[in-house]
């Protein structure tokens, strides 16, 4: 049994040792409980990840523990970080900018922005869990950077969101609402997982020539070595 | 106090031959006062062997865990263990270990290293968690070092792949005549964990075909091969003398089916250490009835039209001879 909390309303995947196993879907107060039966007695690798009502998803909170065959084990305190997006890719110096997700109803959302000095603001999620926090560009001057985004509710703090790249330039570009969000997505079925592997398997220390498929090579260093495995791995979904 | 500087205390502390106890205490005191020192954060995984014995029997086998422990995730790894020539490794499991999907499956190269790289989907936190065990057998008598090869890599689980510092100690061990090993074979009656095998369009060198992939662990003793056989037979997995009758074949994923038209079941077999089984069939998308039904269709109208023209002919003929 795995108990914890997401978003409300957000979809709510289980991996086991890399595969899926089963999703629910979280209740208004966020909160999950996931029941599984039918494992051995062994260590296993879950990840669990949520799909918030937006379609963001949140980063995979991985966890790993040795079960023990014939009772019930239960896994809770699970607490997923809020998702986040913002809505230009590029915001012209002086205009703001839109950083919004999806959290625990009434958490309390610490916003991170990496300027020079790391910028920190605070925001409250609504009764539904979503965020928004609209952040002047003249705070953060020209050049390239990100933000994330944790969570905190009584005495739990969450981990990091992702961390999502913009740019203090000369003009307005907006964010396209990709959902899909995954480089590593070779086979285009909206998953990361075992078919994905295998393609990038495939092409392992293979050399990249003509009729390799385009966006394999996820660092687009010219070759796929472990890294272009391990970005993957950052977004399996199973 | 990060992981590095908590393991290098603890090092600092096993490596001192302290002759007197004052000397100890002061010793203790000082790395004591290094390790309260503020130090810079360093992201690193330690990778440590845990031997069953530091001093082992010659040509007894001995198990030697290989095991990681990270402060932060770790999501993929690349290791390579230099083996001393003196040492046959027998066996390699990867029961119960944290790898998820392999790269490259352990395996000991001709010049006695030992290499493997896989993956952790979300990434792996903790302590002790095991990678690898492996059987050795001890040729010679002698000190011999397991060592961490400087070609490990290791990377965090983020958006960059973030290479991780590795820090290890080496494996020293003592072997000596006449000495008997703990007991040391991993029991097993379990078969692998059940898996959903996939079929996969590989785009490739010669156009995209269709490959079996899979993937599954064993807690036990560990995976030790695959086989795939591609059938118009439908065999339920249960019946196991039916199924192993199968023209079965040694594969490594993603493995390319020789029925590209995917008419044939499909079944893959994964196999631990100790010779338990796992079964799992994936069903054709074109099923081969569906083209002998056609084929048995169009010959009984062919049939039936020889049938008819013949029984016309004859009809004729006993009519004009009438």
């Amino acid at each position: 049994m795995v108990r914890g909390v997401a978003y409300p309303g957000s979809q709510v995947t289980l991996l086991k040792d890399g595969q899926f196993v089963t999703s629910t879907v979280a209740g208004p107060n966020a909160q999950f409980e996931i029941n599984f039966s039918g494992v051995t007695q062994g260590t296993y690798t879950f990840n669990v990840w949520a799909k918030d009502i937006n379609g963001n998803r949140s980063v995979t909170f991985p966890f790993t523990v040795h079960l023990t065959s014939g009772v019930t084990n239960v896994i809770s305190g699970i607490f997923l970080p809020p998702t986040i997006s913002v809505n230009k890719k590029q915001v012209r110096y002086g205009d703001p900018i839109t950083v919004m997700g999806a959290a625990i109803p009434n958490a309390q959302i610490s916003v991170f922005f990496n300027s020079p000095v790391e910028i920190i603001k605070q925001v409250t999620a609504d009764a539904k869990g979503l965020w928004i926090y609209t952040m002047d560009s003249l705070e953060l001057g020209y050049g390239d950077h990100a933000t994330k985004a944790r969570s905190k509710k009584d005495a739990e703090i969450s981990t990091f969101s992702q961390k999502i790249g913009f740019v203090v330039g000369t003009n307005n570009v907006a964010a396209i609402a990709d959902h899909r969000q995954h480089s590593a997505d070779l086979s285009g079925d909206a998953s990361v997982n075992l078919v994905d592997f295998s393609i990038l398997l495939y092409w392992y220390k293979r050399p990249l020539g003509a009729t390799a498929p385009a966006g394999i090579d996820l660092n687009s260093d010219g070759k796929i070595d472990l890294v272009d495995f391990s970005i993957m791995a950052y977004q399996w979904t199973g | 106090m990060t992981l590095r500087s908590v393991h290098t205390c603890i090092t600092r502390l096993d490596q001192q031959n302290v002759a007197g106890l004052v000397y100890g205490i002061s010793v203790m005191l000082a790395v004591m006062a290094i390790c309260v020192i503020p130090t810079v954060k360093v992201s690193a995984a330690i990778i440590s062997f845990d031997p069953q014995e530091t001093t082992v029997g010659l040509e007894e086998p001995f198990l030697i865990g290989v095991t990681i422990e990270a402060d932060v995730p770790v999501n993929a790894v690349t290791l390579v263990i230099d083996i001393p020539e003196s040492m046959e490794v027998i066996e390699i499991s990867d029961g119960d270990s944290v790898i998820n999907m392999w790269v490259e499956r352990p395996h000991v190269t001709n010049v006695h290293t030992l290499v493997f790289s896989g993956i952790i989907p979300g990434g792996f936190t903790g302590i002790g968690g095991k990678l690898l065990t492996l059987t050795v057998r001890a040729k010679q008598e002698g000190v011999y070092d397991f060592i961490i090869n400087p070609r490990s890599r290791m990377y965090e689980n983020d958006s960059q792949a973030s290479s991780q510092e590795i820090i290890s100690e080496p494996l020293r061990l003592s072997v000596v005549q006449g000495k008997t090993n703990l007991s040391n074979t991993i029991p097993d009656t379990i078969p692998p964990e059940s898996f959903v095998p996939v079929i996969v369009t590989i785009p490739g060198d010669q156009g995209d075909r269709f490959a079996v992939s899979f993937q599954t662990q064993d807690k036990m003793s560990g995976v030790a091969y695959y086989e795939v056989a591609e059938s118009h037979r439908n065999i339920t997995v249960s019946s196991r003398k039916k199924i192993e009758r199968l023209p079965w074949t040694r594969a490594v994923a993603p493995h390319f089916l020789s029925g590209q038209d995917r008419s044939s079941y499909v079944y893959v077999k994964a196999v631990d250490l100790r010779g338990n089984a796992r079964y799992v069939k994936i069903n054709p998308t074109n099923p081969p009835w569906q083209g002998s039904v056609q084929r048995y269709i169009l010959t009984v109208l062919a049939i039936l039209i020889v049938l008819y023209v013949i029984f016309t002919r004859i009809r004729i003929q006993i009519t004009r001879s009438s």
